[in-house]
């Protein structure tokens, strides 16, 4: 029988090292430049030859564009506008990750919580970031909650502190346990289907159903990490 | 006869812009794993409170101590996480 979590091994594609760190390409890598490509190819060549009424590729394009764009400026209003292309090319990488996974036979890259932690850092220092540049120190007054009675903050700053730095180990790790419980049991289902012979029919009927809801959970995490992106972005904006 | 509702479509979208009022979290998404939030929080407590305790030389005093401020952040999180829309948002001073 097979290993349900041979599935999410790494391995080197071919070996390269640069001045002592392992910089090989492996098969996560490549299915990171595959979803990159699709994202480029799908937004390329749907605006190709862009017309005033779209035809089902472009309009693909426009609903993405346009659902985005409204969940942005849902959360975040007209000063995180400038933003949009972050937001959205977050999305695509992690949405394109999760559909590539849903190929058989393929690699799921956002089931490695390297990368996924990589993403949530890279989202969570931006926001950081941000909203150093807007507010200078101020941006600290995050960490003291309106109204707190004074006699309190020494605990609930360290609280609020905590609570801020754990955003991107959430985030981090709501991807990646979604997507690596998802393949697993689409995989040990498949397993009992190999073996159980003939009553295999019982388990293929799961696995039917649970192929579909986790192209639910990809679509719906993809949405869900960009969201929560979104939400730290308006703190970071806003302050309070 | 079509210049005043283009500009009356033009006032409201200015002004669905420049408030962010309407939450587009779906109930969905908020409540799949908002025990992630949780996991988190005690996660980043007791690494927080690991690595204090090699620096310092405090074992086991900074693990206990991070330990409980990570699970009360933890709390916060998942609190947070299941008001957010309701409470937090419709008291925002931009909005």
């Amino acid at each position: 029988m097979h290993d349900p979590l041979h599935q999410f091994e790494v391995h080197r594609l071919f070996s390269f090292s640069l001045g002592g760190v392992d910089l090989s390409f492996t098969n996560s890598a490549l299915y990171m430049v595959l979803g990159v490509l699709l994202a480029a190819v799908f937004l390329l060549g749907g605006v190709r030859r862009a017309q005033t009424i779209p035809g089902r590729w472009q309009g693909g394009v426009e609903m993405i564009y346009d659902y985005l764009s409204t969940v942005l400026e849902g959360t975040t209003g007209f000063k995180g506008r400038p933003y949009f292309p972050f937001i959205m090319t977050l999305f695509l990488f992690v949405l394109m990750g999760n559909l590539l996974g849903m190929v058989p036979y393929s690699f799921t890259f956002t089931s490695q919580i390297i990368v996924t932690f990589g993403l949530a850092m890279m989202a969570f220092g931006l926001c950081t970031l941000i909203g150093f540049w807007k507010h200078g120190f101020h941006y600290f007054s995050l960490f003291v909650p309106q109204g707190a009675p004074i006699y309190m903050l020494p605990l609930i700053v360290p609280i609020e502190i905590l609570s801020y730095l754990s955003r991107p180990v959430s985030l981090a790790i709501r991807l990646f346990a979604n997507m690596m419980a998802g393949h697993t049991m689409l995989k040990v289902f498949a397993g009992f289907t190999v073996t159980l012979g003939i009553y295999g029919l019982a388990p293929l009927c799961v696995n039917t159903i649970l192929t579909a809801f986790e192209i639910l959970v990809a679509l719906l995490q993809a949405y869900v990490f960009t969201i929560l992106t979104c939400i730290y972005l308006r703190d970071a904006l806003y302050l309070h | 006869m079509s210049e005043p509702s283009l500009k009356s479509r033009i006032q409201k979208a200015e002004k669905a812009l420049k408030s962010p009022k309407k939450m587009l979290q779906e109930p969905t998404s908020r409540f799949f794993h908002v025990g992630v939030e949780l996991l988190a929080g005690v996660l980043v407590g007791a690494g927080l409170g690991v690595l204090t305790d090699k620096i310092f030389d405090t074992s086991p005093w900074g693990l206990i101590g991070f330990f409980v401020l990570g699970s009360l952040a933890g709390l916060l999180n998942v609190y947070r996480a299941l008001t957010r829309p309701l409470s937090k948002h419709n008291n925002h001073p931009h909005a």
